[in-house]
């Protein structure tokens, strides 16, 4: 720590005048560290040890930074304001599902951002999802590991917005990628590997749910991508462009229950290897593609193909 | 490593407090480091100092980290449990080939990771390849360096399945990938530099062998990809999108021995500055061309090239 602790030392008067600004009863940016203590005013120069001590100390709109390789949480972390939670880079910032998700955002209006880290279960541990959102908030995540959740990966429920760019998302035992009822994503630069299954855009209810993925790699595991809706009024929309979907068991889904509309659009991807190529099911559902894919050497289809023009 | 003692004391009490809940025989995190020592129970605290024995400690499902840098291996590491191995970011966790394999993994059903590893061999030691999988697991291997081998740099024999995303493998004498009788293969974002040969797809049995690969670069070899069968029943397939293969011998190989299927599809791809554009030969080979390829300045091809639709 003594380098640490020399650069505490020469950040302490820093902070003083670079922050004075903003002296108020909570940080602008919150720190974590595996030698900090929750007691601790979560500063650099006494870190706190885990999230839920930098999450309280922190000011909204502000950052919580982990200064080196550890685990930073004991049970589900739950945001409940706007906050960059990031581990700086060389670090390995681990958060851990136990007893539920990893990550858990239950309110609306935020603006979350989650950069450079590992969420993976404590096997046997009761863990659930990676990252839980329900509220109508904003959540990016990027340069991260998504990985062996006993569900899925990312879980999003309602209106909220999550964007996930340059993360590894993978062996993961549900979706990697969940959206339900209003929800909407984008997803680009992204791994998405081995998980039971890819990226799901559902509507249970009269809700627009939607997902861009672009320049994404999408193998093994049962769907890859799949567009479902059950509810009249329903709509979701799945645009996949510059990606690769191999070797799933259908990789292109666009399903309704002959209700709503269920869209799948597909332009410059590979789909190659899957059981079924595309799986177009229920009055309203469509895949459509845009005639500059690469579809060759899967083993089936169902249904039908609709082509468009590119422009 | 003055830091890092300090950093271990304040653990010893924060690894029993957060993972008591975990009190098993078995670690979920097992810990190297440079300064560990075998006889130690791999934890934070006290750290190993070699694979085997983190491999011996850490649940099935668990983590390896690598704390700092150094070499973490004496002799060929059999991997018999899931588990990700990594380096923490800003560490180089090193695992040298010596008397055979760097990594070895026999069993099947496993799901392991290695992630930010350096594998390269230690010179007249008898090394052979970096990773050699003959069991039916699923291996991803990221953001990791394999180089300088003196035969393949990954070599998948049987019906595994292999990710391989963000990672380099230069300077092999062998094939960088090479996958035989049943192994199935997903590339991409990865450099495939100046080793021997390039990607390989084998089937001498009758089984289906497969790669897929984007966005990845495979520069000066003999072969670029390869897609070869020698038996009746037998099917090598390779499916590139994205790609760039320059400076090879033959980028494009698809060859049966008369029986089998051997099949190599292409799109958006640049193909240039080979002496063999492609090469297809024996009944059943395939070299397919979507029509969206940049192949230019390649000095000759052999054999029929086949055209088929985007779509």
């Amino acid at each position: 720590m003594v380098r640490r602790t020399a650069l505490r030392s020469a950040f302490a008067l820093a902070a003083t005048l670079l922050l004075s600004a903003t002296a108020q009863a909570q940080l602008f940016r919150a720190y974590l560290a595996s030698d900090g203590n929750d007691a601790n005013a979560c500063t650099l120069v006494a870190p706190c040890r885990l999230l839920p001590a930098a999450l309280t100390a922190v000011a909204d709109g502000g950052e919580i930074w982990m200064l080196d390789s550890a685990n930073y949480n004991t049970a589900t972390v739950t945001i409940g304001k706007s906050v960059s939670i990031l581990a700086v880079p060389g670090a390995l910032g681990s958060v851990v599902a136990i007893g539920g998700p990893a990550i858990s955002i239950t309110a609306a209006g935020l603006t979350i951002a989650l950069r450079n880290l590992v969420i993976v279960p404590l096997p046997a541990s009761g863990a659930t999802f990676g990252v839980y959102m329900t509220g109508a908030s904003a959540l990016t995540i990027e340069g991260s590991l998504i990985a062996n959740l006993p569900n899925d990966g990312v879980h999003v429920i309602g209106t909220g917005q999550v964007e996930v760019a340059t993360t590894i998302i993978r062996n993961n035992a549900g979706y990697a990628v969940w959206l339900r009822n209003g929800a909407s994503a984008d997803i680009s630069g992204t791994r998405v590997l081995n998980n039971g299954n890819g990226i799901l855009a559902l509507s249970t209810t009269a809700t627009t749910t939607t997902a861009t993925v672009s320049d994404t790699i999408i193998s093994g595991g049962g769907q890859g991508v799949n567009a479902e809706t059950t509810i009249a009024g329903g709509v979701t929309r799945l645009f996949v462009t510059r990606c690769t979907i191999q070797n799933t068991n259908a990789a292109l889904i666009s399903e309704t229950s002959d209700v709503g509309t269920a869209l799948v659009a597909v332009s410059g991807s590979m789909i190659t290897n899957n059981n079924y190529s595309r799986y177009q099911f229920g009055t309203g559902s469509v895949v459509r593609t845009l005639g500059n894919n690469h579809l060759t050497d899967n083993t089936s289809a169902v249904g039908v193909l609709t082509p468009a023009s590119l422009q | 490593m003055i830091r890092r003692t300090v950093l271990r004391s304040a653990f010893a009490l924060a690894a029993t407090l957060l993972l008591s809940a975990t009190a098993q025989a078995q670690l979920f995190r097992a810990y190297l480091a440079s300064d560990g020592n075998d006889a130690n129970p791999c934890t934070l605290a006290a750290p190993c100092r070699l694979l085997p024995a983190a491999l011996t400690a850490v649940a099935s499902g668990g983590e390896i980290w690598m704390l700092d840098s150094a070499n973490y291996n004496t002799a060929t590491v059999t991997i018999g449990k899931s588990v990700s191995i990594l380096a923490v970011p800003g560490a180089v966790g090193s695992v040298v080939a010596l008397g055979g394999a760097a990594i070895l993994i026999t069993a099947p059903s496993l799901t392991i990771a290695l992630r930010n590893l350096v594998i390269v061999p230690l010179p007249a030691s008898g090394a052979t390849v970096g990773v050699l999988m003959a069991g039916a697991s699923t291996l991803t291997i990221e953001g990791s360096l394999i180089a300088n081998l003196p035969n393949d740099g990954v070599h998948v024999l049987g019906t595994g399945k292999v990710e391989i995303a963000n990672t380099i493998i230069r300077n092999n004498a062998g094939y960088a990938v090479w996958l035989q009788n049943g192994a199935s293969a997903d590339i991409s974002g990865t450099k495939v530099l100046n080793n021997a040969y390039g990607i390989l797809a084998f089937s001498a049995t009758a089984t289906t062998t497969t790669a897929t690969m984007s966005d990845t670069i495979i520069s000066g070899a003999d072969e670029g990809v390869f897609s070869y069968a020698t038996i009746a029943g037998g099917v090598a397939r390779i499916s590139v999108t994205r790609c760039t293969i320059q400076n090879t011998t033959s980028a494009l190989h698809s060859e049966t021995t008369g029986v089998g299927t051997a099949l190599v599809a292409v799109s958006s791809s640049m193909i240039t500055n080979n002496n063999f554009a492609w090469i297809q030969s024996g009944a059943g080979a395939v070299v397919r061309t979507l029509g969206n390829n940049h192949l230019t300045d390649n000095a000759t091809s052999l054999g029929s090239l086949t055209t088929a639709s985007l779509q």
